[in-house]
């Protein structure tokens, strides 16, 4: 493993609320209106980027736990994640000497017990209270991002976005 | 609301209604009208109340407890839970799941509103399909994520809480404008359901294989083995 990639002091975004859920984190970012449900070992790395720890400190406080497998690639993949969900406010740097695993070549290598030790994120776009309810009538005014019902579709009427 | 009922020959005369200043309807039909106006109190009634968090869902009780529909349009959630009232389960709502801070659904109690396949919709109370609403607050024993899609047959998978909750953000009026009690109440409600995720076919099937009605063999063990997690 690079030295410096391992000197790395990754930082979780702050602003967030989050929830635990039975081994589980939800975490809602009010920036992005985004909902994520990460689980163990990609929570638990999320909670050791305190802006402080290196990547050496995460993967050594990870050991602690054997039921996480505290293995480089595995921390790379799940540090990669929270990134791409927008959970960390440093960019990672690119893991030029470290081997970098893909989800699918972890769960390979981790056999049946992928699923515990795998970072695993799904997220979710939340939508606005207008996008969430029912569909609108046609005839309806579609500016606030409401999808209308079929068969109309939303479109220009004049000055209005009309559900036509 | 406004209409111009001045009738000359050759002009259409159209149904306008406003929220304040802001046009929400424009249209000839005034059943869409009254449509887009119970739409549009309903997403105001889940902006403004702190008492309750609003999930575009369906909801049913069933001996006592509650199952969640969660869905967005045209995903057959009415469908389903005519079905589930006609099998003797207690209609809450087909539109919103309306949950307090202590994760417990309540009800929602406007007709259901069925569409028709010549276009249009029909508005029934329980009672017209043979069945009772419930009105107490009741704990959520079970999350159905599903979607009708005509070959398919119900066999589902249990997803975790998390996904359960992520899931129901998904469907949330409330997330946007409360997340912190939001997350709490969705926490609190799913901590003891269970959660069922896949594809649907014919509603009754589906509700009969749910409530282990399948050929009263044994009548009560799908509920059993689902809905008895608490």
């Amino acid at each position: 493993m690079n030295l410096s990639l391992n000197h790395f002091v990754p930082q979780k975004r702050k602003g967030v609320i989050t929830r635990q859920i039975q081994g589980e984190l939800l975490v809602f970012d009010p920036e992005s209106n985004k909902a994520h449900c990460l689980n163990a070992v990609s929570a638990r790395v999320w909670q050791l980027c305190d802006g402080k720890r290196t990547v050496a400190q995460i993967t050594h406080a990870l050991k602690e736990n054997p039921a996480v497998c505290a293995d480089d690639g595995v921390i790379w993949l799940a540090l990669r994640q929270l990134k791409k969900a927008g959970l960390l406010s440093n960019s990672t740097p690119p893991p030029l000497g470290a081997r970098r695993l893909s989800r699918r070549e972890a769960g390979t290598m981790l056999g049946k017990t992928a699923l515990l030790v795998v970072p695993l994120i799904s997220s979710v776009v939340v939508p606005t209270p207008a996008e969430a309810a029912s569909c609108l009538p046609c005839g309806s005014i579609c500016l606030s991002g409401g999808k209308c019902c079929s068969p109309c579709t939303c479109g220009v009427q004049g000055i209005n976005l009309v559900c036509l | 609301m406004g209409s111009n009922s001045s009738i000359r020959p050759g002009i259409r005369s159209f149904n306008l209604l406003y929220a304040d200043t802001h046009l929400i309807y424009r249209g000839l039909g005034l059943y869409d009208l009254f449509e887009a106006l119970e739409s549009d109190i309903g997403i105001y009634l889940a902006q403004h109340t702190k008492k309750y968090l609003f999930v575009h869902a369906g909801v049913v009780a069933w001996r006592g407890k509650g199952i969640v529909i969660p869905g967005s349009s045209f995903s057959g959630k009415t469908e389903l839970v005519r079905a589930f009232v006609e099998a003797g389960a207690k209609y809450y709502s087909d539109e919103f799941a309306l949950f307090d801070n202590n994760g417990n659904v309540h009800s929602f109690p406007r007709p259901m509103s069925i569409r028709q396949q010549e276009g249009g919709k029909v508005r029934l109370a329980a009672g017209e399909v043979g069945g009772k609403s419930g009105k107490k607050a009741i704990p959520v024993s079970l999350i159905l994520l599903t979607k009708y899609e005509p070959q398919a047959t119900w066999s589902p998978r249990t997803i975790s809480s998390g996904h359960g909750v992520l899931h129901l953000s998904a469907h949330s009026l409330s997330l946007r404008i409360r997340p912190k009690a939001t997350l709490v109440a969705f926490s609190r409600a799913l901590k003891r359901a269970n959660i069922l995720a896949g594809p649907r076919g014919d509603a009754r099937e589906t509700v009969a294989s749910i409530l282990g009605h399948k050929s009263g063999a044994n009548k009560d063990a799908g509920w059993r083995k689902i809905g008895d997690r608490q």
